[in-house]
């Protein structure tokens, strides 16, 4: 786990990159934070005081699947990141930070079932309680019958 | 491996906060970890191909002092985990880089002390296979225990459980260069005798205050004057080529350094539970000699000890203080005690509860018992390790007179809540 330092806000790291005159000088000074999925997700327990297990129980991932995740020796895909993220009881903010470090795309409003599950997440539901909805209006569930 | 476990596993798991990681290679990471009451553990992981469960079962059945408990074992996917008692103290190989120098009872208590370790675990069919400085700890003296009773045999990370297919050779080559018996470099089976060669290179490099590796074991060696006569033979025999030519176990070995212990002038007494060190009077105009310039009482050779030993002055102050409020305390408590009976039975002193000797005599029973509980108390909690994170003399000392200072005001009250009901009682009494 990597020691926190305060984060340069994205906006501003866009600026700068937008003025340099190359992309070097750019890498140069900005000081880009090098924090995996891993990382965060560690960071995440450790704010939260929880444990993986208890995690694993709220998100529904196969155990050893999610093991390996938070041992970063395993590269999730996008329905799994968000299980995690409702596991990790993520805010919007952090569901979405944790599926840019997971290297899948955002939760898009304009997509219906991630409307869905972005309504879950700001009302604070659990996973399976999203799954519920996602079922009611006739989206795939996150969890899956093959886990 | 089924879910069920693998939670179970990893609840356990994240039971523990780590600390600090201790080491980490491809064959595991050892890591200090603290559990929710704040007490230390160490935790090892060990990768699955290189673990040996058994050998880990078999030595949580081991119940020696000296040899760390184990306490958990689970399994994650990848690896075997081991949660082990955690022992405060300084490690040989500590001693020797810093050119301590120890006198040969304490190199031989030492050894003693590594030997009783061993011959436990080779009770299990446990075979040590590198006992080296680095993994023999020597525990503060606290208690006022002897050398052999604060030893540790610590790290079991290359441990193996005896085989009974004789014709197997150990694969691997594990252990520490200088200190590892000829047979572990392949040429044989390893057993009990192996970690007997490897007591004797320690009690070896003990005495000479180096470590091994720079140490050719040869008659020159031998004949240094830092070597006494007494440990020479038990070294040659310890450290024979032929396993069949060195001490047959670990207890043999223990019971000629326990008598070169004596010889040497390092015999303690236990006393009561405590266990004070007791000097024997010098035997032989050579003890004489050597006893010139070793320590002649209790608080010296503890201090001499310990000066070598830095940081763990601190506990060895503690201790010391502890055992002489301990003494004091008592004689106060019994004095004071002896006083109130007189009084009490002389009624007319206790008529008004507002009296101030009553409140002078509930305040210094109470002080009394505070320093005597206060006392044992710190005992307790020294023994028990609650104080194996404390870094350093100033907030250890804080924290022996923070349990003083509560258990004197609770005693206080208690004993002012006595008197009254004694009080009551007289009056009533006279009264009727």
């Amino acid at each position: 786990m990597t020691a926190l330092q305060p984060e340069p806000l994205t906006d501003e790291l866009l600026q700068q990159l937008l003025d340099s005159a190359t992309p070097e000088a750019y890498l140069a000074q900005a000081n880009l934070p090098s924090r995996s999925l891993a990382d965060y997700a560690h960071q995440l327990l450790e704010e939260r005081g929880i444990s993986r297990a208890d995690v694993i129980r709220a998100s529904g991932i196969n155990a050893t699947f999610a093991y390996q995740v938070f041992k970063g020796e395993r590269n999730i895909g996008r329905d799994h990141a968000i299980m995690l993220a409702f596991g990790l009881r993520c805010s919007l903010v952090e569901t979405q930070r944790l599926l840019r470090l997971a290297g899948v795309s955002e939760l898009w409003c304009k997509v219906r079932r991630d409307a869905i599950i972005i309504f879950c997440l700001q009302h604070g539901m659990t996973r399976a309680e999203c799954d519920d909805e996602l079922y009611r209006l006739g989206e795939p569930t996150l969890l899956t019958s093959e886990g | 491996m089924d879910n069920q476990r693998l939670l179970q596993a990893l609840e356990l798991d994240d039971s523990y906060r780590v600390v600090r990681v201790l080491a980490a290679h491809p064959s595991g990471t050892t890591e200090l970890v603290s559990d929710a009451n704040r007490g230390l553990h160490i935790r090892k992981r060990i990768p699955h191909e290189l673990s040996n469960r058994q050998a880990w079962e078999a030595l949580g059945k081991v119940r020696d002092q000296r040899v760390p408990r184990v306490e958990l074992i689970y399994e994650l996917p990848d690896a075997l985990v081991v949660v082990c008692q955690y022992v405060v103290g300084t490690t040989v190989a500590e001693l020797l880089s810093r050119q301590a120098h120890l006198e040969a009872y304490e190199a031989a208590g030492i050894a003693l002390g590594v030997c009783r370790a061993a011959s436990a675990l080779h009770a299990q069919g446990i075979v040590h296979r590198d006992i080296a400085p680095g993994n023999v700890v020597i525990a503060p003296n606290i208690l006022g225990d002897s050398p052999s009773n604060r030893t540790y045999l610590i790290d079991l990370g290359v441990a193996r459980v005896r085989s009974d297919d004789v014709a197997a050779h150990d694969t691997t080559t594990l252990g520490t260069r200088g200190f590892s018996a000829p047979e572990q470099y392949g040429f044989a089976q390893t057993d009990a005798r192996s970690d007997v060669y490897s007591i004797g290179r320690l009690l070896l490099c003990l005495l000479l205050g180096r470590m091994s590796d720079e140490v050719s074991l040869d008659i020159a060696v031998l004949s240094d004057d830092a070597v006494p006569a007494q440990l020479r033979p038990i070294i040659e025999r310890a450290c024979a080529f032929e396993p069949s030519a060195r001490y047959q176990s670990a207890a043999d070995m223990a019971a000629d350094l326990e008598e070169a212990e004596i010889a040497l002038g390092g015999t303690y007494v236990s006393q009561g539970g405590g266990g004070y060190r007791v000097a024997m009077p010098a035997l032989g105009a050579e003890d004489v000699a050597r006893r010139s310039k070793a320590p002649s009482s209790v608080g010296e050779a503890d201090a001499g000890l310990w000066s070598r030993l830095g940081y763990a002055q601190a506990w060895a102050t503690a201790g010391l203080i502890r055992q002489s409020l301990g003494v004091a305390s008592w004689v106060v408590a019994l004095c004071l005690g002896l006083t109130f009976v007189s009084v009490a039975f002389d009624s007319s002193k206790f008529t008004r509860p507002t009296d101030p000797a009553y409140f002078l005599a509930a305040g210094l029973i109470g002080l009394a018992c505070s320093l005597i509980a206060g006392n044992e108390l710190c005992l307790f909690f020294l023994r028990g390790g609650r104080y194996r994170d404390v870094p350093n003399r100033k907030k250890l000392l804080a924290r022996v007179l923070l349990i003083d200072a509560a258990a004197m005001v609770l005693l206080m009250m208690l004993a002012a809540m006595i008197l009254g009901v004694v009080d009551g009682l007289i009056k009533n009494f006279t009264a009727g």
